[in-house]
C-alpha cells in the first residue's frame, strides 16, 4: 500500500465525513442560482421591473445571453471561489490543531511531506469538484431558464474562461494552508481569507489590481469589463504566489516545532 | 545489550528557559521505564522530542540505535505513541477513526481494527463519534491507535489518565504482558507515581528538566524508609519504656509513636515482647513502608516533601 495514497484516502474520507464540505457546497450552490435569477429577470423586463433592486442589480449583468452568463459565473468562481475554497483549505489544514490530532501526524513510517502532499491533492480535489458543480448546475440553470446564443463555440469559450478562472482562484490556496499550519489552528486562515477579498477589492479600486494575486482571477474572468488587463505576467504573479505558499508550508511542516 | 530508546545530553530551551537540561537516558528490550515527574518537569518535553515533534536544542535521541531525525522516519513503523491527551476526529466514530491509523500504518488487513477494539473492550462502542466517548474511552482509543500494528516500542504519556479503577488494571495488565511476553519496549510518563511503580522496571525522576534520579524496581523498594509505628493506651509511659529499653522512637504527628532503627522494624515481635512485660497494652502495632508519592517529593525536594 502507497503511503501517499493511503494517506490522499484518508485525507478524502475525513473531508467526505464532515458537516463543513456539505455546509459549502449547499452555500456555494447559491451563486449560479443568483447568476440565473439574473439572467431570468433580465429575459423577463416587465418581470425585472417589478422586482425592484432585485432587478436593478441585475442589470450589472448585461444582456441575458450564454456569453455574459458564463461571464458571471465567472466572476462568481473566481470572488466568491477566493473565500469558499480558502475555507475547504483551512479546514483541511486548521483542523488537524484545531481537533489536536496533528500529533498523530507527524511520527509516521514515511516522509513528513506525504501528509501535507496529501492534504493539498485533497484541497486541491475538493475544491475543483465544487467548481465542476457550480458550472454544471450553472449550465442547468441555463438551459433551464433557456438563454438565447448557445454554440459550441461560445460553450468552449466560456468554459475555458471558468476553467482558467477555477485554476487561478484554486491556486491562491497555498497560502491559506500556510496561514492555518502556522496560526495552528482555521481562524486565522479564514480571517486571512475574508482580508485578501477585501484588499484585493481596495486594490482592484484604486486600479493595481493587476499586480495584486487575489485581485487577479476575478480581473481574468472579465469582471466590469476588465478583458484583455490581464496578461501572462499577471498570471504569473498568481503562480509565484501559489508556488511560495507550497513550497513555505511543506517546509514548515517539516521543519517547525510541532509541540 | 543495545538500547532500544536511548537519548544523550538531551536538553531543550525556550527562550533561555530550560524545559529539558541534558537528559541521558537508556531503555533496553522488555523493560518498562517509568518516567515520572510533577506538571511542568519536563515529561511531555521529553516524549515529544523522543518523537521528533520537537528538535532538540542539544544532544540526541536514539531508536533501535538510530538518529531521531526526518530521514530516519522508517523507525516509526515499530513505534506507537500517545502524547499527553488522546484526540481523535469528532465527527468519525471509533472504528472509522481506527481505520484512518490502521491505513496511515499501511495495514492492509481491516481486521487488526476488530482485534484491537476487543482488546480494549471497544467494540460495544465501534459506531460511537469520538466526540461522544466518555474520557476513559478515548483515553482506550488512543491507547488502541497506539497498539493498532503491533509496534516493538510503545511511548506513552500519561496512559492511565481518565480511567477507571478496573481500565487502570486492564491497561496495567495489557502493558505487563507486552512487555513480558512480547519482548515490547515501553516507555511511559505519568504523574501517578505509585501506578508506574508497579508497572516499571526502571524509574527516572524528572525534576525541573533534570533528569533527578534512576531507580531499578528492586532499588527501589531498598530506598524507600520504613517505620514502626506503634499505638497504647499510655504513648509517653510506652515512649518512656522504648527508651529505657535503647530504642529511639517520637511521637508522630498523628500521636503515634514511630521507630525508625533497623533493628525494631525487623524484629517488631520484640518490640511488642518488651511493651507487653513492662505492662502496655498495644492497640497497634504496624511496619510502615514510605510510599513512593512520598519518595518522590523527598527526592525533589519539592514542597510538602518530608
Amino acid at each position: 500500500m502507497n503511503p501517499i495514497f493511503n494517506a490522499i484516502q484518508t485525507e478524502l474520507f475525513k473531508l467526505r465525513k464532515s458537516k463543513m464540505i456539505r455546509i459549502i457546497f449547499a452555500a456555494f450552490s447559491i451563486a449560479p442560482l443568483m447568476g440565473g435569477l439574473f439572467m431570468f429577470i433580465l429575459k423577463n423586463p416587465e418581470l425585472a421591473e417589478n422586482t425592484g433592486l432585485i432587478g436593478a442589480k441585475a442589470q450589472i449583468a448585461g444582456e441575458a445571453n450564454w456569453p455574459s452568463y458564463f461571464g458571471l459565473l465567472a466572476q462568481m468562481i473566481a470572488i466568491g471561489g477566493i473565500l469558499i475554497f480558502g475555507f475547504v483549505t483551512s479546514w483541511i489544514f486548521g483542523r488537524e490543531y484545531t481537533d489536536r490530532t496533528v500529533k498523530d501526524l507527524i511520527a509516521l513510517p514515511f516522509p513528513r511531506g506525504t501528509i501535507i502532499l496529501a492534504k493539498f491533492i485533497t484541497a486541491f480535489i475538493a475544491n475543483i469538484l465544487l467548481s465542476l458543480y457550480i458550472i454544471v448546475l450553472g449550465i442547468l440553470l441555463g438551459l433551464l431558464i433557456v438563454l438565447p446564443n448557445w454554440s459550441v463555440s461560445i460553450l468552449s469559450d466560456g468554459l475555458v474562461t471558468l476553467f482558467i478562472t477555477t485554476l487561478l482562484t484554486v491556486a491562491l490556496s497555498t497560502p491559506v494552508a500556510l496561514v492555518a499550519c502556522y496560526g495552528r489552528g482555521y481562524l486565522a486562515p479564514l480571517g486571512f481569507v475574508v482580508f485578501m477579498v477585501v484588499f484585493s477589492q481596495i486594490i482592484a479600486a484604486i486600479g493595481y489590481g493587476a499586480f495584486f494575486p487575489w485581485a487577479i482571477p476575478a480581473l481574468f474572468s472579465g469582471i466590469s469589463g476588465t478583458e484583455g488587463l490581464i496578461g501572462i505576467e499577471n498570471l504569473m504573479i498568481v503562480i509565484v504566489t501559489s508556488i511560495i505558499g507550497l513550497v513555505a508550508t511543506f517546509y514548515w511542516w517539516r521543519y517547525a516545532d510541532h509541540s | 545489550m543495545q538500547a532500544v530508546i536511548q537519548t544523550e545530553s538531551l536538553s531543550k530551551s525556550y527562550k533561555g528557559f530550560h524545559a529539558l537540561d541534558k537528559v541521558s537516558l537508556q531503555v533496553n528490550k522488555g523493560e518498562i521505564y517509568g518516567f515520572i515527574g510533577l506538571n511542568g518537569a519536563g515529561k511531555t518535553t521529553m516524549i515529544r522530542m523522543l518523537l521528533g515533534m520537537i528538535k532538540p536544542s542539544e544532544g540526541a535521541c536514539f531508536i533501535n540505535g538510530k538518529r531521531v531525525s526526518l530521514h530516519n522516519y522508517s523507525i516509526w513503523k515499530d513505534v506507537g505513541y500517545m502524547v499527553e491527551t488522546p484526540y481523535a476526529y469528532p465527527e468519525l466514530t471509533v472504528k472509522e477513526n481506527l481505520d484512518i491509523s490502521r491505513r496511515l500504518h499501511s495495514i492492509r488487513d481491516p481486521l487488526v481494527v476488530t482485534t484491537i477494539m476487543e482488546k480494549l473492550n471497544l467494540t460495544r462502542y465501534a459506531d460511537k463519534r469520538a466526540k461522544n466517548l466518555s474520557l476513559g474511552n478515548a483515553q482506550r482509543l488512543g491507547i488502541a491507535k497506539a497498539l493498532l500494528h503491533n509496534p516493538k516500542i510503545l511511548i506513552l504519556d500519561e496512559p492511565v489518565n481518565g480511567l477507571d479503577p478496573a481500565g487502570i488494571v486492564e491497561v496495567r495488565e495489557l502493558l505487563m504482558d507486552l512487555a513480558t511476553n512480547h519482548g515490547v519496549t515501553v516507555f511511559i510518563s505519568s504523574h501517578l507515581l505509585s501506578e508506574v511503580a508497579k508497572i516499571s522496571t526502571k524509574i527516572g525522576i524528572i525534576h525541573e528538566g533534570k533528569l533527578q534520579q534512576e531507580i531499578s524496581s528492586p532499588e527501589l523498594n531498598q530506598l524507600l524508609t520504613r517505620k514502626l509505628l506503634i499505638n497504647t493506651h499510655n504513648q509517653p509511659s510506652t515512649l518512656e519504656t522504648l527508651r529505657q529499653e535503647g530504642f529511639d522512637s517520637n511521637l508522630s504527628k498523628e500521636g503515634l509513636i514511630e521507630l525508625q532503627s533497623q533493628r525494631a522494624i525487623d524484629n517488631p515481635e520484640n518490640i511488642a515482647r518488651v511493651l507487653i512485660q513492662h505492662g502496655h497494652s498495644l492497640t497497634k502495632l504496624t511496619v510502615e513502608e514510605e510510599d513512593l508519592e512520598s519518595y518522590f517529593l523527598r527526592a525533589t525536594q519539592a514542597k510538602g516533601g518530608n
